[in-house]
């Protein structure tokens, strides 16, 4: 019957997707009981959506452009609610590369050294959430997920170019952050 | 010396580099420390970000999750009614009149063995109403049915069935504990 043969392909969805949409909303988030809100969120958002979906595109771009989404209005709510702003940026440091220089030297090799030290997961973890929104989804998208450029720009819908740009401004932002963090002399 | 763009450099780790330019990144790196620095930095954060520890999706989340998928009855199914991913634009309505599909979307709902056993359940309560209407049955009711369909409606809207600490969270997770599914007791 057609239900039935709907509620299988939600359930072979949720077998296939559920694990990295899981995986996705930690690495936006850093926290489980948030990524678990997320992805429920982000699932009933396709379940309303469904039949709106165009099987000739990406289902993964699809897929995690709602998941993104929910990650960035979940950010808007709790702006909103407690009248903050989550975007954080070094202490009088734009995010946007252009109004910075890069590293100096010594504080790039601080930075490799505190990279290739074993216990560094906690550090760049709290590097990675002191960025923005949008900084943090685009590492996370480039790096934790493996995604192209192409890819990522469906999933945000935005050219390649613009992809690009974000991904070297984030990483630069990843980089002064991180110099910030361990006290590296600027 | 002229070293490239950090953009290019951050590119070319990620293989998105225009060949060309991919070309010239490779050549500069050939007799520039501070760049082959730079691109081992960026390189090594990139790892870190991929490497950094992700839990597993928790067994609650699977659950509900399970729990949202598409029964061919019940809360929900109707938005779920015939929905595959459309591959094109919505299908137009049959030519030959809107009694004729009414006609045979009754008889392929009557055609699943559950959709017959409600078909038969509300001709039964709708008999019953008649019958009291009619004063066939006693006690008789001077409300109309459809009022009292509306009270009933409302009531089971508005009052819950439970008080709210008694309202179980992850009620999916308990009922697969106890070899239950949610069709079986709502």
């Amino acid at each position: 019957m057609e239900q039935s043969g709907a509620a299988e392909r939600f359930e072979e969805f949720v077998r296939d997707y559920g694990e990295r949409a899981f995986q996705f909303a930690y690495r936006l988030s850093g926290n489980v009981e948030e990524a678990k809100d997320l992805v429920q969120e982000a699932y009933y958002r396709v379940l309303r959506s469904w039949d709106r979906y165009d099987a000739s595109r990406s289902l993964d771009a699809w897929f995690f452009r709602i998941l993104r989404n929910v990650f960035l209005d979940s950010r808007k709510r709790y702006e909103r609610r407690h009248a903050v702003s989550l975007d954080r940026s070094p202490e009088g440091v734009s995010e946007d590369g252009a109004t910075y220089g890069d590293l100096l030297a010594g504080d790039e090799e601080a930075v490799l050294d505190a990279l290739e030290r074993r216990e560094s997961a906690g550090l760049v973890r709290e590097t990675l959430d002191g960025l923005s929104h949008e900084h943090r989804a685009v590492l996370t998208l480039c790096d934790m997920e493996g995604l192209g450029y192409e890819e990522i720009a469906r999933v945000l819908e935005v050219p390649v170019g613009t992809v690009r740009s974000r991904v070297s401004r984030a990483r630069r932002a990843f980089r002064r952050r991180m110099a910030g963090r361990i006290g590296a002399r600027q | 010396m002229n070293c490239p763009e950090f953009e290019s450099l951050s590119a070319y780790i990620d293989g998105e580099a225009a060949p060309g330019e991919a070309g010239l990144v490779k050549t500069h790196l050939d007799g520039c420390a501070r760049c082959r620095l730079t691109l081992r930095t960026l390189r090594t954060g990139k790892a870190s970000l991929r490497a950094l520890p992700v839990p597993a999706m928790p067994s609650d989340l699977r659950a509900v999750l399970g729990s949202l998928a598409p029964r061919p009855l019940g809360r929900g199914a109707q938005a779920w009614k015939g929905s595959a991913p459309r591959r094109g634009p919505a299908a137009t309505p049959e030519a030959g009149g809107f009694w004729r599909t009414v006609v045979r979307e009754v008889r392929a709902g009557l055609a699943h063995p559950v959709s017959a056993l409600s078909f038969a359940a509300v001709a039964s309560v709708a008999l019953f109403f008649w019958a009291r209407g009619s004063g066939m049955l006693m006690p008789r009711l001077d409300l109309p049915a459809d009022l009292l369909m509306a009270a009933h409606n409302q009531y089971a809207l508005t009052v819950p069935l439970a008080p709210a600490d008694k309202i179980l969270t992850d009620l999916p997770r308990q009922l697969a504990a106890a070899g239950a599914e949610e069709r079986d007791v709502y």
